[in-house]
């Protein structure tokens, strides 16, 4: 399976404001996650931070726009920026998601569901195979978060996405709060979805916290990760032999940066408790 | 199914107010102008109108938190009411089309905000910063916006 490699541990999903503070105090995190499209511009600002970066942490980038599940194909400009950003900072993998962006013209601005269908399997397949024709680096491909499913599709999320590793022997990222947010809203108990998810090819996983608004849950990105995602994620870990890295994300209610590694620190004691190691042996 | 057509019948609903009103008033025009088929109009029609706004909701968020990385100043200076200003402005507004939408929002919302009269002079004036920082922005990298 493409991504796995050694333990990589904890991390967070650096933003620009948190810079400063991870720079003084790389020894907080294992490892830095950023968005890959926040440095495309080139310019000498984004040359300097992705250089500091890279100086001090191990760099996963995580794409947005790639739109890996357009029918109408991928843009080859998207990928050769890509491309330089993961080069730049030497990435052991890269991640995306499973999802479209744009479509007839149209640019969504936010990742789009597709039909979980045969059809965007193929999709998926050979817009991933374009693109490893140009990136040497594993990809790994995140579940989203989306509060409704396009209706009619030939099978369930887990079996779309077991479909999708065992045609291209992709890794996963998991994000456990999107697990979490997608079963609340579709009225699933999230331990039974989890226990469909191929955990076999979990490589990475990704905690964060939402909230509920008009009787939806939003995984806003804007809260600390609540103990029941701590507590999928502890049988992510005894589940996923392959999980070499998590990560917490935080885009809206930024806390100082020592709180999100505090957080982050609470998932490496997870992912290395001898307790959480042997019960996943034992099962 | 053809994804391709569903995919731009669903960009058009999640991004174009026109495109949601059609959908629930004709579905009929709306599966002509995408080449849809019959069981794609089924698709779309099956998709729950809350669902549908519960996600252009998301989408507006989306686009604020990824406008803001370009509004330092005004978002310093309006506080708690740039959630709702952006907000309102984002929902009357289509997503711009193309690459690099964050920064056409940021300039987009800018340019309406400049001008409006319900904010303090020291915000309008935060916000006319941001809009030139962006521009300056702009400028220095590759990207030229038109309009």
């Amino acid at each position: 399976m493409e991504a796995e490699g050694a333990f990589l541990g904890a991390g967070i999903s650096l933003r620009r404001r948190h810079l400063a503070d991870a720079i003084v105090h790389p020894e907080a995190v294992d490892f830095v996650e950023i968005v890959a499209d926040h440095y495309f511009a080139g310019d000498a600002r984004t040359r300097n931070e992705l250089g500091a970066i890279r100086e001090r942490f191990t760099v996963v980038p995580h794409g947005l726009d790639l739109s890996l599940g357009s029918a109408e194909g991928i843009s080859d400009r998207y990928v050769r920026r890509l491309k330089s950003v993961i080069e730049a900072v030497d990435a052991p993998y890269w991640s995306e998601h499973v999802a479209f962006t744009h479509a007839g013209g149209r640019h969504i601005g936010h990742l789009a569901p597709l039909p979980m269908t045969f059809e965007a399997v193929d999709v998926l397949a050979a817009n991933l195979e374009r693109v490893r024709k140009k990136i040497d680096r594993p990809l790994i491909l995140e579940n989203i978060a989306c509060s409704f499913d396009i209706p009619y599709s030939d099978m369930d999320e887990p079996a779309f996405l077991a479909n999708l590793v065992e045609r291209t022997n992709c890794g996963l990222l998991l994000d456990v709060a999107n697990l979490y947010y997608n079963a609340l809203n579709r009225g699933l108990d999230p331990h039974a979805v989890l226990a469909a998810f191929p955990l076999d090819a979990v490589v990475q996983c990704h905690l964060a916290g939402g909230h509920r608004a008009k009787g939806e849950w939003i995984d806003s990105h804007a809260f600390p990760v609540p103990e029941a995602v701590w507590q999928l994620f502890e049988e992510v870990v005894r589940r996923a032999p392959r999980l070499r890295a998590a990560l917490v994300e935080r885009d809206e209610n930024l806390p100082p940066y020592a709180e999100l590694a505090s957080e982050a620190a609470r998932a490496r004691a997870i992912m290395t408790s001898p307790r959480t190691l042997a019960m996943g042996r034992a099962s | 199914m053809s994804l391709r057509e569903m995919q731009s019948a669903l960009a058009a609903v999640f991004t174009e107010s026109d495109a949601r009103e059609r959908l629930a008033t004709n579905a009929n025009t709306l599966a002509r102008k995408y080449g849809l088929n019959a069981r794609d109009l089924q698709q779309l029609n099956a998709l729950s109108t809350a669902a549908i706004a519960t996600y252009v909701e998301t989408l507006v968020r989306k686009r604020r938190g990824e406008a803001a990385r370009y509004l330092p100043r005004t978002q310093r200076e309006l506080g708690r009411g740039f959630v709702q200003a952006f907000d309102t402005w984002a929902r009357s507004t289509t997503t711009p089309p193309g690459r690099h939408a964050a920064l056409k929002d940021a300039v987009a919302f800018c340019r309406h905000a400049r001008h409006d009269r319900t904010l303090l002079p020291k915000q309008r004036e935060a916000v006319r910063s941001d809009l030139r920082e962006a521009i300056a922005f702009v400028r220095r990298t590759w990207f030229v916006p038109r309009g």
